[in-house]
């Protein structure tokens, strides 16, 4: 009996804590007897909540700035969030709640490729306008209405190897997750070597829950590898920055945001953040070298209201996620003003028009092509730089 | 030949951390016929709650590592008494296996609770001993590695002796044997469940603490851990300890040398086809009594 | 207690099983209405909002759900036959990507790929189901783990044919099933088939002798159930229709990727099966119907927070196994049990009615009109241990005849009666049945006609008294698998036929009490249960372990004359036994082992004689060492 009773204390406190998913804080001149409802699918748990939990909370942000503010076409906004788990039948299943029972007007998520492939099949039946944040490829002409707010497979590549090749490197080892993020990562810079004039020395895939890699990394050392691409997260990619300077090697380690987290910084220190890289960044959000802020001023902006938001100064985290989640409300409520309608098909209209300036990059789309972020928007960042929710630029000569 | 000895060095490690988990589920067993599916959640606890005692809270190590293994005695006698008595009835067979979900409902607890007090992110471990190190055969090797290994070697010696020499701990593998039987003889069987439990809990907790610096400590490991400390456990014969702490080791180097050979992909497929292989030529386990009914 | 027959006893409750039924054939809406709507009364308290919606929402949640029944039923079947298995995602993945891939890649008709799924998983339900015959409980349930774990590898693994963890996309529902609304048909046909297909299997001669290897395998194969037949022919069946629900799972999402067929996947399946109650018919859609919608429950509760819906759920997931630590279903006839006692009067069990049961027990015999066989064994060895356990033992019984082996405690007489029952393998020797050389392998002497009784009876525990003669029956009455799956009037005719037989054995053997669990028998009754199934077996010779033991002398009485009722049809018996009043009143032949040698073989009176015997007794006369054991 007493635990029957604990359910239901916790699940009071819960309610007493609206501990919910939707925010509805209202407090501008917006109509919040109809609102607009945005449905968000995210990998609140699983391996990568943090992720998930940090686009969301930007998205809040958003959500939040709306309604001070006029709202979308004058209602207010509501933002209702569900947990895939990183599952693709559960966010087939969220999905559709959003949709059916919560009955939003456009979506957004998820950020991990299997809950995204699912979701998609979902948004697809209703046409509903669905801004997605992973990687893997799509043909656009079966899901006429999502569109991509966060860099494609294809865009990595190219971009690791002008690095190496600017930071003087000819013969490039890789050490990459088995997951598709990390095989896919792994195949695209494979394939692009040979026409621009590097080697790859080795590539070792690893488990993403090996306690660690140190074999993996003496042999990529072994191969005669003078820098190495690394997609790794969390524990593994603390591992391998371990195992490197266990191994007394120098050589440069190109990455990805996931590698380049504070809580790895501390992990490994100063010196075992020294020489690695970021890629998927994006030219607006980082600082240049010497530089106490980004140039930018929209980002500086959101640099102070984000810290308002989070109650904390100096920023902890990377605003890489956070300007994600924000930015994909904003491009709806921004086309939908625009466009004076909340119908898919107006929004991306205008879309394929004019485009969205967000805080972290420029988005477009045109028929066929819903891959939003420009190529040019991709920069390198030193790892270890990590201030105030910003990192420094690769310097370049 | 450094690969070959580091290689070897970090599979003894990782077989080191299987070993001490597999070690808590044979003790559990032994005395209960449970196997304790919230396990792995132990282990992570014990790891995330050392990186919080250690680090946030500042706490000495030695102290902190103590602390660790006390909360997880106790979480484990809680484990016990709300998710295990009472709901295990060994002569109804199969129909009475309400553990398996009530284990692991509490397992699920003790994760969602972990990660909503500290989150999904990573915490730094600092290492029990300075991330010194000396050189084996030309080979350097981190002290922290050293002492994991040390540690099952040791816990796995001291647990053998305690259930071989000790009153209580042959009274805990008489009850496994024939439970009706041990309760005719006055061992009292409901306290000797619960002292192994608390046994268990503490050497999942005791993992997780000493695995925690390897990398970093972070709540999502339990799964993955508890499973290769169970593989461990049945390859190397349930309830034997030796067998844990030897399978531990072999389940380690087998992973570490499989994944060089044949790829990261097949690491599952290798663990798995050893342990197949291994229970084909011998149902009980490596070191599991061939007569023992097999678990 | 779950009946494992049809033609048992009716219970007026039978019916409730008709609304599930009738729900499923309102159609996707009227059944995603009551869904929605209960398990929106039930957390009501908390929400303050009650629901009743028919959303496509709602209907895909009713459409997911009956794919899980389909694989939480095919789970079912497996443990019903004594194994757990954790490896179930493994089969539904299969289905799925077989059905997947050949559809939108190789452009095969919904129909061939959704067979080619089931085919595919049947034969990895082969590979699993093969090594379960050695593996305990446990191992079992983590190497079948590993199937599931190897399955998701390799499917990220291989992605120039799987699509990798990308997944697949594009997965299309077939014409006329287009829609989701009218997909719902589909899954909701396969559904009741496999409902009503797994019913008939866990009631048919397949599902019992599956029960009695999970109770106990010895028995099973003394009775000539052969074990590994039957863990594998559940392992092909169960996988086959895991894979099923794959292939229904797969156009329902339009997607599938490895990241959906996780362990956990498996091992909610299992939950769902444990929570609703293991082996029964209808607990395991119970239990699913449960699990599916208590995250939902608790999301609405605690809104999308993930991890605080996780915890809650733990905490659920605990507090139900407390208040019904054997499931939904064994809570719910403690109920209805308790609720119905109030309504009946107690039958008294009735007192042993020998005489009656006896001559019950002569017609009952004569009109099976069994066949004697000739047991000859030559030459038996056996060294156990470094010790001559038998060492070069001749024993022949002809149809009709009363052997008795008797001798002191470690003379071989149990071992003797092992090796001829064929579960030991004698190192040397030589055994026939009227003149034709059997193997030694337990179910294959069953099956010759070789029948057994235990020191301490082996009974079917978790089966009722009448069941555990139906098990004995099934093997000698075997019928068209086929007809009983489909339970067709032949099928049914013949089981209702096998039923009444059982009484009848039962009654004749002292037994009035049919539903009763073997296992809270008293002594006594286990042994005449145990005869009786040995009668139902129909056997040729007869080996009995101390057969009296145990028993009070009015019960002695009754064997002797069950013992002398089986002679006179005809079978051969050999009898190990201690008691030596019975030995002299029953047996024509005794043989005294002592030492793993025959020390003296004749006549009741010659061996009560002769010297060498008095002395193997430690000077004692053999008649008083009666009561020893």
């Amino acid at each position: 009996m007493k635990f029957r009773f604990a359910a239901v204390a916790l699940s009071a406190a819960c309610v007493l804590a609206a501990c919910g998913g939707t925010s509805d804080s209202v407090d501008g001149n917006c109509d919040s007897d109809n609102p607009v409802r945005i449905g968000a699918v995210l990998e609140l748990t699983g391996a990568v909540a943090e992720v998930s939990q940090q686009q969301l909370q930007g998205a809040e942000m958003a959500v939040k700035e709306l309604n001070a503010d006029q709202g979308i076409l004058g209602r207010c906004v509501e933002l209702v969030s569900k947990d895939s788990e990183n599952d693709p039948t559960k966010a087939a299943s969220a999905t559709r709640e959003l949709i059916d029972r919560e009955e939003v007007d456009a979506l957004i998520g998820p950020v991990n490729s299997g809950p995204q492939g699912a979701s998609i099949e979902v948004s697809k039946e209703t046409d509903t306008f669905h801004v997605i944040g992973a990687l893997a490829d799509i043909d656009y002409t079966n899901y006429p209405f999502v569109f991509r707010g966060e860099f494609a497979s294809r865009q990595t590549a190219p971009g690791f190897i002008d690095v190496a090749k600017e930071l003087g490197k000819q013969n490039i080892g890789i050490l990459a997750s088995n997951d598709p993020f990390g095989t896919s990562v792994a195949d695209s810079v494979k394939a692009a070597a040979p026409s621009q004039g590097v080697a790859i020395t080795r590539t070792e895939f690893f488990d993403p829950q090996s306690v660690e890699l140190l074999p993996q990394v003496r042999a990529v050392k072994d191969s005669g590898a003078d820098i190495v691409v690394v997609v790794a997260t969390g524990q593994t990619g603390i591992s391998i920055l371990n195992a490197r300077q266990e191994l007394g090697w120098d050589a440069p380690v190109l990455g990805f945001s996931g590698i380049a987290t504070p809580e790895i910084q501390e992990g490994v220190g100063d010196e075992g953040m020294s020489d690695v890289y970021v890629t998927l960044n994006y030219k607006n959000l980082v600082r240049d070298p010497g530089a106490d802020a980004p140039s930018n001023e929209n980002v500086v902006g959101f640099i102070e209201r984000l810290k308002d938001f989070r109650s904390e100064d100096p920023l902890t985290l990377n605003i890489q996620w956070p300007t994600g989640g924000y930015d994909m409300v904003m491009l709806i409520a921004d086309l939908a003003e625009r466009a004076d309608s909340l119908e898919s098909e107006a929004l991306r209209t205008e879309l394929y028009a004019n485009g969205h300036d967000g805080i972290k990059s420029r988005y477009e789309a045109k028929d066929g092509d819903h891959d939003m972020i420009p190529d040019d928007q991709l920069t390198f960042v030193v790892a270890g730089t990590l201030q105030d929710g910003t990192l420094e630029r690769v310097p370049t000569e | 030949m450094t690969w070959t000895i580091e290689t070897i060095i970090i599979g003894l490690t990782a077989g080191a951390v299987y070993a001490l988990i597999a070690m808590g589920y044979n003790v559990v067993f032994a005395s209960t016929g449970v196997l304790n599916f919230a396990h792995g959640e132990f282990f992570m606890a014990g790891m995330m709650l050392g990186a919080y005692i250690s680090v946030s809270m500042g706490i000495p190590l030695v102290l902190a590592l103590l602390l660790t293994v006390i909360i997880g005695v106790i979480g484990a006698v809680i484990l016990e008494r709300v998710a295990v008595r009472g709901v295990t009835d060994a002569s109804s067979g199969l129909g009475a296996s309400g553990w398996v979900l009530s284990t692991l409902g509490f397992g699920i607890v003790i994760h969602a609770g972990i990660t909503l007090w500290m989150g999904p992110q990573l915490r730094t471990f600092p290492p029990l001993l300075p991330w010194g190190s000396i050189e084996i055969l030309g080979v350097t090797v981190t002290w922290q590695r050293l002492v994991v290994i040390f540690a099952a070697i040791i816990v796995g010696f001291g647990l053998h002796l305690f259930i071989e020499r000790s009153r209580t701990g042959r009274a805990l593998s008489a009850v496994e044997q024939d439970p009706d039987a041990a309760e005719l003889r006055g061992i009292p069987v409901i306290r000797l469940g619960v002292i192994a439990f608390a046994i268990g809990g503490g050497l999942g907790a005791l993992a997780g603490f000493l695995a925690g610096p390897l990398s970093a400590a972070v709540s999502s490991v339990g799964l993955a851990y508890g499973l290769k400390g169970f593989v461990a456990a049945a390859a190397g014969g349930i309830p034997s300890i030796k067998g844990a702490v030897i399978a531990g080791f072999l389940l380690g180097l087998l992973e570490v040398f499989g994944v060089a050979f044949l790829g990261a992909g097949y690491r599952d497929a290798i663990v798995f086809a050893a342990l197949l292989l291994v229970l084909m030529i011998k149902p009980s386990g490596l070191f599991g009594a061939g007569n023992v009914r097999a678990v | 207690m779950d009946r494992l027959t049809f033609a048992g006893p009716k219970s007026r409750w039978r019916y409730l099983g008709l609304l599930p039924l009738a729900l499923l054939i309102a159609g996707p809406k009227a059944f995603a209405t009551v869904m929605s709507g209960v398990t929106s009364l039930i957390v009501a308290p908390f929400t303050g909002t009650i629901e009743f919606s028919s959303s496509r929402y709602e209907i895909f949640n009713v459409e997911l759900l009956l794919v899980y029944v389909i694989v939480v039923l095919s789970l079912n079947i497996v443990f019903q036959n004594g194994m757990i298995s954790l490896g179930h995602s493994a089969f539904f993945l299969v289905g799925a990507y077989t059905t997947a891939l050949l559809t939108t890649r190789a452009d095969w008709s919904f129909w061939l790929a959704l067979l080619m799924g089931v085919v595919l998983s049947a034969a990895l339900g082969f590979m699993l189901g093969a090594p379960a015959i050695r593996l305990g409980l446990f191992t079992l349930a983590m190497v079948s783990m590993g199937y599931a774990l190897v399955a998701e590898d390799m499917v990220t693994e291989w992605r120039s044919i799987t699509g990798g963890g990308d997944g697949l996309s594009g997965i299309q529902r077939p014409a006329p099933f287009g829609e989701l609304e009218t997909y719902y048909w589909l899954i909701a046909i396969f559904a009741i088939l496999v409902f009503f297909f797994t019913r008939n299997w866990l009631r048919s001669s397949f599902g019992r002798a599956g029960k009695a290897t999970a109770d106990n395998e010895v028995a099973a194969g003394s009775i000539g159930i052969d074990v590994r037949v039957t863990k594998v022919r559940s392992f092909v069946v169960s996988a086959a229709l895991a894979g099923l629900g794959g292939g229904l799972y797969a156009p329902l999402i339009g997607f599938i990727s490895p990241a959906a067929f996780t362990v956990d996947l498996a091992v909610l399946f299992l939950l769902m099966v444990l929570l609703g109650g293991g082996g029964t018919v209808i607990g395991p859609v119970i239990g699913a119907v449960i699990l599916f919608r208590i995250p939902l429950a608790v999301e609405d509760i605690t809104g999308a927070a993930g991890n605080i819906s996780l915890l809650v759920y733990g905490v659920v997931l605990v507090i139900s196994v407390r208040l019904m630590p054997q499931g939904f279903m064994s809570a719910w006839w403690f109920i209805r049990d308790r609720w119905l006692a109030k309504y009946k009067v107690q039958t008294m069990i009735d007192e042993l009615k020998v005489d009656e049961s006896a001559a019950h027990f002569d017609t009952l015999l004569a009109a099976a009109s069994l066949e004697g066989s000739e047991l000859r064994a030559a030459g038996m060895r056996k060294q156990l241990g470094g010790v001559k356990a038998v060492d070069g033992i001749d024993i022949a019984v002809l149809p009709g005849q009363v052997h008795a082996l008797i001798g002191p405690n470690g003379s071989g007489k149990t071992t003797t009666l092992n090796l001829l029952s064929g579960y030991m393998e004698s190192d040397y020797g030589e055994f026939t049945l009227n003149g034709e050389n059997v193997p030694a392998r337990g179910y294959v002497r069953a099956r010759y006609g070789l029948g057994r009784t235990f020191q301490t009876p082996l009974l079917f525990g978790s089966m009722s008294c009448v069941e555990n003669v139906l098990v004995a029956l099934d093997r000698k009455h075997s019928e068209n698998p086929i007809a009983t799956l489909l339970r067709l009037p032949t099928a049914r005719r013949n089981e209702h036929e096998k039923y009444q037989r059982a009484l009848d054995i039962l009654a004749a053997v002292g037994i009035t009490d049919p539903d009763t669990q073997a296992s809270v028998l008293t002594p006594g009754r286990r042994r005449l249960l145990e005869i009786a199934r040995l009668v139902a077996s129909e056997p040729a010779v007869v080996l009995m372990d101390e057969p009296a033991a145990g028993l009070t002398s009015a019960e002695i009485e009754h064997l002797e004359t069950m013992v002398r009722s089986l002679a006179a049809a005809g079978v051969g018996i050999i009898l190990v036994e201690h008691h030596v009043d019975f030995v002299l009143a029953v047996a024509d032949v005794v043989t005294v082992l002592d030492f793993g040698k025959v020390i003296a073989h004749g006549s009741p009176q010659e061996v009560r004689q002769d010297p060498v015997v008095m002395k193997a007794y430690l000077g004692a006369m053999p008649d008083t060492a009666e009561g020893q054991d």
